[in-house]
């Protein structure tokens, strides 16, 4: 196990540099200067100020030193944000998006789990087509108009819940239900026709015919089974959700990540869009990592093992 | 005899797209204490739905079973028993081995705790007790190194050694029926010997009735003390192993006995019964096996055989057997056979109902 964690980090490190090499030459792609847009500078100021963030200089030249400052850890400062460093930056603005995507996963998972391991117990009964009708809806109605029905219907109207901000849980409450819509459906449907395919194996007869009742084939026998496949989705998606959703954070006025991220792309921001994506390649190949790790947990068949052997 | 399990009257039908399947027609049957009973017939002949209910294991969206059947074991008919009375007599008075034990086994628990968990549901053992007892069962069944094998998970262990576990799950709180179904068809012949010396010894040593279904005569002459033969939903004929192998009555039998290789007959031809099982969704009006069948006789096609006795513990459902039929000569491989019957052969053309 330890010999294959070793080797896992050292392959994560290697797709973490080609990530951040791609990243940096296709974002140097973009036509444009990051200070082409503040139009008040004459020529010779933009010479200037290009001089002091280095890029004047060839595009190796200015790769070289970005890795070189990486590896110290080093993500450089914002020019949008009057010389900010982006490490700053980005811990300003992760912890909401963090609080949000984690809220939203833990609830969307649990309740999509749950959804799907009803509706497959009670097949074709009412209660799958509510099961399944939830996460029709879930999956085809984008999460920006549950953004807006929750704000109109539950803040507006009935005044339950704060509309939009950051001040406090219950204020995450709203954008973590509109957030988990996703994961629900994905949730319940993958559950739903795993349970499905699991219940009708050889095994759980056989549970069965040891005398274990329907709550015991389904929970001791079935879930941990038909868990296997869904949790290869479910990693992914976290990330994702980790990450910020733009648009729900921009309706409740989430100062998250994902909207800082689209801003700097739109302004040329050259540090902030590597800092960030940084971070999300990051996180994904971690979530991969656990992935696998849970695989092997939750299946004794799956053996985590360094190399050939 | 003592009974200890009757069937009676059995109808079951499984309801699909394109109607009604009638997959058993009035099966009866009575299972005697200690004895090991082979229930042997072709696929689709169901032999798996009639142990299935008795297991009350089939699946209650599209399986119905008739009214008026009765599968009574323990003054109870099991038929009627709720969801939660059925799961007191599952694992506990009535148990079941299955075909595959490379799926028939949890992939992701641990053996010993499923070997363990019947002991634990039913004979309310605290979780060492039932581990204790799990260390024991694998003795017993002869798995090597019980004391490490234990923590391992089924993945581990070869298609035998998985049989093996499955029987000590089956037997892990004394079954008074356990119900065998094909436990030997997904093993190799030499793994297959051993599975039936040790159930043969195990049945002893817990004292234990066994329903065994096979379409393997070889390994009914191996274990059975009574064969009962199914074909199309219901049984054709029933009797003691000698009666089956040396004495068969009904032609369906015959045809199997007579398609069973074997090492001293001289033929150049292995027998093959022609045709193909009936459609059970529209049962066909007279004998299900006439049209298979080469000594049918007009009335095989209008009316249903009765069942004839012909010794006090074999009967057969075949219009051969009545007095006024004709007397036919039974393929060579049956003629043979029963030159070496020391059994009574008194047809007496009574109705047994």
């Amino acid at each position: 196990m330890g010999k294959y964690l070793l080797q896992r980090i050292l392959f994560m490190l290697l797709t973490l540099f080609i990530i951040i090499s791609l990243t940096f030459f296709l974002m140097k792609l973009i036509p444009g200067s990051p200070f082409a847009a503040a139009a008040k500078l004459t020529e010779s100021q933009r010479a200037i100020m290009e001089a002091k963030y280095g890029l004047d200089q060839p595009l190796p030249v200015q790769y070289f030193r970005y890795m070189a400052n990486v590896i110290q850890g080093d993500l450089g400062v914002s020019f949008q944000f009057s010389n900010t460093p982006v490490t700053d930056l980005i811990a300003g603005r992760i912890g909401p998006s963090a609080v949000l995507g984690l809220q939203a996963m833990i609830f969307g998972t649990i309740f999509g789990i749950f959804l799907g391991v009803i509706g497959a117990l009670r097949q074709n009964t009412w209660i799958d087509t509510g099961s399944t009708l939830v996460a029709v809806v879930g999956k085809s109605i984008p999460s920006f108009v549950f953004a807006a029905l929750l704000q109109y219907f539950i803040a507006v109207k009935l005044g339950w819940l704060p509309v939009a901000f950051w001040r406090g849980w219950e204020y995450s409450i709203l954008p973590t239900i509109a957030l988990s819509i996703f994961p629900i459906s994905i949730a319940a449907r993958f559950m739903r026709t795993e349970m499905i395919e699991v219940l009708s194996s050889d095994y759980i007869v056989l549970a069965r015919a040891k005398g274990a009742n329907s709550f015991e084939v389904a929970f001791k026998h079935a879930l941990r089974n038909a868990l296997i496949p869904v949790v290869t989705v479910l990693g992914p998606l976290a990330v994702s959700l980790m990450t910020g959703s733009l648009v729900v954070e921009k309706i409740f006025a989430v100062p998250g990540l994902g909207e800082q991220f689209v801003t700097s792309i739109n302004v040329l921001d050259y540090p902030v869009i590597m800092g960030t994506t940084i971070l999300f390649a990051a996180l994904f190949i971690f979530v991969v990592l656990v992935v696998d790790v849970l695989y092997s947990i939750i299946d004794p068949r799956i053996r985590l093992s360094g190399g050939e052997n | 005899m003592e009974s200890i399990l009757q069937v009676k009257n059995l109808n079951i039908s499984f309801n699909t797209y394109a109607g009604e399947v009638k997959a058993i027609r009035g099966v009866d049957f009575d299972l005697k204490k200690g004895e090991t009973l082979a229930i042997v017939g072709e696929s689709g002949s169901g032999k798996s739905v009639t142990t299935k209910s008795i297991m009350q294991l089939l699946p209650k969206s599209n399986s119905e079973i008739k009214q008026g059947s009765e599968i009574l074991f323990d003054g109870k008919n099991l038929v009627d028993l709720s969801d939660k009375e059925m799961e007191k007599v599952r694992g506990k008075d009535i148990s079941m081995i299955f075909q595959d034990p490379m799926t028939s086994l949890n992939p992701t628990m641990k053996i010993g705790k499923q070997i363990a968990e019947p002991l634990i549901k039913h004979q309310k053992f605290s979780k060492k007790q039932a581990m204790d007892r799990a260390l024991e069962l694998l003795k017993l069944v002869g798995l090597p190194q019980p004391e490490t094998r234990i923590h391992q998970y089924p993945h581990q262990f070869s298609g035998g050694q998985r049989q093996r576990i499955v029987i000590a799950v089956a037997l892990a709180c004394n079954p008074k029926v356990l119900i065998a179904d094909e436990p030997t068809t997904a093993l190799d012949v030499t793994i297959q010997a051993q599975i039936l010396d040790l159930m043969k010894n195990l049945q002893k040593k817990i004292d234990t009735s066994i329903i065994f279904i096979t379409h393997d005569l070889g390994v009914v002459a191996n274990v059975a003390d009574r064969v009962a033969v199914m074909y199309g939903g219901k049984i054709v004929e029933v009797g003691t192993v000698d009666e089956i192998f040396y004495n068969p009555q009904h032609p369906y039998t015959w045809g199997l006995i007579s398609s069973m290789p074997s090492i001293d007959a001289d033929d150049d031809e292995l027998f093959v019964i022609p045709g193909s099982p009936p459609d059970l969704l529209n049962p066909p009006k007279g004998d299900a096996f006439a049209l298979r069948n080469r000594y049918a006789m007009a009335i095989d096609l209008e009316e249903e055989p009765p069942m004839f006795k012909v010794s006090d513990t074999h009967y057969a459902a075949t219009w051969l057997l009545h007095p006024d039929a004709p007397k036919v000569e039974p393929p060579e491989a049956v003629k043979r056979r029963q030159h070496k019957f020391t059994g009574g052969n008194h047809t007496e053309g009574e109705v047994f109902q």
